[in-house]
């Protein structure tokens, strides 16, 4: 089983949950977790040489810009709009991260199997 | 190697959040103040604490300081790891070396620091020819360190890739001197397939310990092929017809392998409507404008020189003429060929 590969799907997701759960609940806390996860996966993805891992750390590192700032909106000036804003800018690149990591698997399968 | 700073950096990530986390909960601390109080705490800097902490708190912040010098142990010790077991200075020293031959040009490739190939970087260093040496055997390298060589690449001399690193698209030549004959063909081989890559020549010169390795390396592309049992042989036998006086030293034998300071022989090929081309050795003014003389002339296609050819012979496009002169009139030579040409 590929470890790093498992590490990263678990923490991309968690970091996808954690913020949508935010979204509905609009808990700083979950805020504070999401960046966390978000952070971990990022650098689960640095050093990737394969293009669609190189795109998926470029997705995660897009995540970390929005949740970072959103989470200092959310405790220092208390704009809750806008941390919302920013935490759904984050689904998008996460999402587009899960997308890009399930190429990455596809991919790598044939791969497998070729050989 | 990058890697295997991942599990560190990902536990540093997760003990801040899990201390930011816990003051918030615990003690109800504003954010930026559990930021403040969990990072003077993980690093061991030891400020108060900017509230009151609860004994829970405290039990907390135990545990956190504990968390935090388990981390930086562990980061510590997968840096000092990463610097003993992958040889970090050795590969920064790896990387500038690299860096300084990506401007080299005109230089040769030395593969493999065989003791052949020391004799050769000391001439080259002599005559201040620039080269680096490609070769990736521990013993060997450590030869070349202990010979303060510090033109060396530590990559596998029988790849190509290692060779473009080398900067084989500007080299003037290759130089392989492994005992084995079949390393040697490898390498001749990877040389004609980087010639025809480049779409240019490059000189590839090899050593063979004996006759049908050398056809077989010419066969596969060798420009010029060495014996060296051979070349001991015929440089012993020369010594014994003419032996050498303690006065003379023998002159002409250091010229010729390129051992005396200043003075040089060099073949040069008569390019097509030169001075040189079709022109009498008396009025080409080679010696008049250069200061260098001619030995001889090889007649093109033919293997017979012609040494101390008569004043009146004529040279023509494509005879190798050859030429000794000292380092500077040598230089003079080819300015007078290009200059001419450029007079054309």
């Amino acid at each position: 089983m590929e470890w790093r590969m498992v590490w990263t799907t678990f923490f991309l997701l968690m970091a996808l949950t954690t913020i949508v759960s935010y979204l509905f609940h609009g808990n700083g806390y979950e805020l504070i977790i999401s960046v966390s996860m978000n952070l971990v996966a990022t650098t689960l993805k640095l050093g990737a040489r394969r293009t669609t891992g190189a795109m998926t750390m470029a997705a995660s590192l897009v995540a970390d810009i929005h949740l970072i700032p959103a989470m200092g909106v959310y405790y220092i000036m208390q704009d809750y709009a806008l941390a919302h804003a920013l935490a759904w800018g984050a689904v998008v690149a996460n999402l587009v991260s899960i997308i890009l990591l399930i190429i990455e698997a596809v991919l790598r399968q044939m791969e497998m199997e070729v050989l | 190697m990058l890697g295997r700073f991942r599990p560190p950096i990902i536990a540093l990530i997760l003990v801040c959040t899990i201390g930011v986390l816990g003051l918030m909960i615990i003690d109800d601390y504003p954010f930026l103040d559990a930021i403040y109080q969990t990072v003077f705490t993980l690093t061991t800097v030891g400020y108060q604490e900017t509230h009151p902490l609860s004994y829970g708190g405290k039990m907390f912040i135990v545990a956190l300081i504990l968390g935090g010098v388990a981390v930086w142990s562990y980061a510590i010790g997968v840096t000092v790891s990463v610097v003993v077991s992958e040889d970090l200075i050795g590969r920064i020293r790896e990387a500038l070396m690299e860096h300084k031959v990506k401007s080299y040009t005109d230089h040769f490739i030395i593969v493999g620091y065989t003791d052949v190939a020391r004799q050769t970087v000391k001439m080259l260093e002599r005559q201040k020819i620039p080269y680096v040496v490609l070769d990736d055997d521990s013993e060997r390298l450590k030869l070349a360190e202990s010979d303060f060589i510090s033109e060396v690449l530590p990559f596998n001399p029988f790849r190509s890739d290692s060779f473009r690193r080398a900067k084989a698209d500007t080299a003037r030549g290759i130089i392989v001197t492994f005992p084995e004959d079949a390393d040697n063909i490898t390498v001749v081989v990877t040389g004609k397939i980087l010639e025809e890559e480049y779409d240019k020549r490059i000189l590839i010169i090899s050593v063979a310990s004996h006759k049908e390795a050398r056809e077989k390396l010419t066969k596969v592309g060798a420009d010029v092929v060495i014996l060296p049992n051979e070349l001991i042989g015929q440089r012993i036998s020369a010594m014994a017809i003419h032996p050498p006086d303690m006065e003379q030293s023998s002159f002409l034998d250091r010229v010729a392998f390129g051992e005396f300071h200043g003075l040089d022989i060099r073949e040069v090929v008569v390019p097509k409507e030169s001075p040189l081309d079709g022109v009498s050795l008396k009025d080409c003014g080679l010696r008049r404008e250069t200061g260098a003389h001619i030995l001889g002339i090889q007649r093109r296609r033919r293997r017979r020189i012609l040494l101390m050819p008569n004043p009146e012979t004529i040279m023509n496009a494509q005879d190798v003429v050859l030429v000794m002169g000292t380092t500077h009139q040598l230089k003079q030579v080819n300015i007078f060929l290009e200059h001419q040409d450029e007079n054309e």
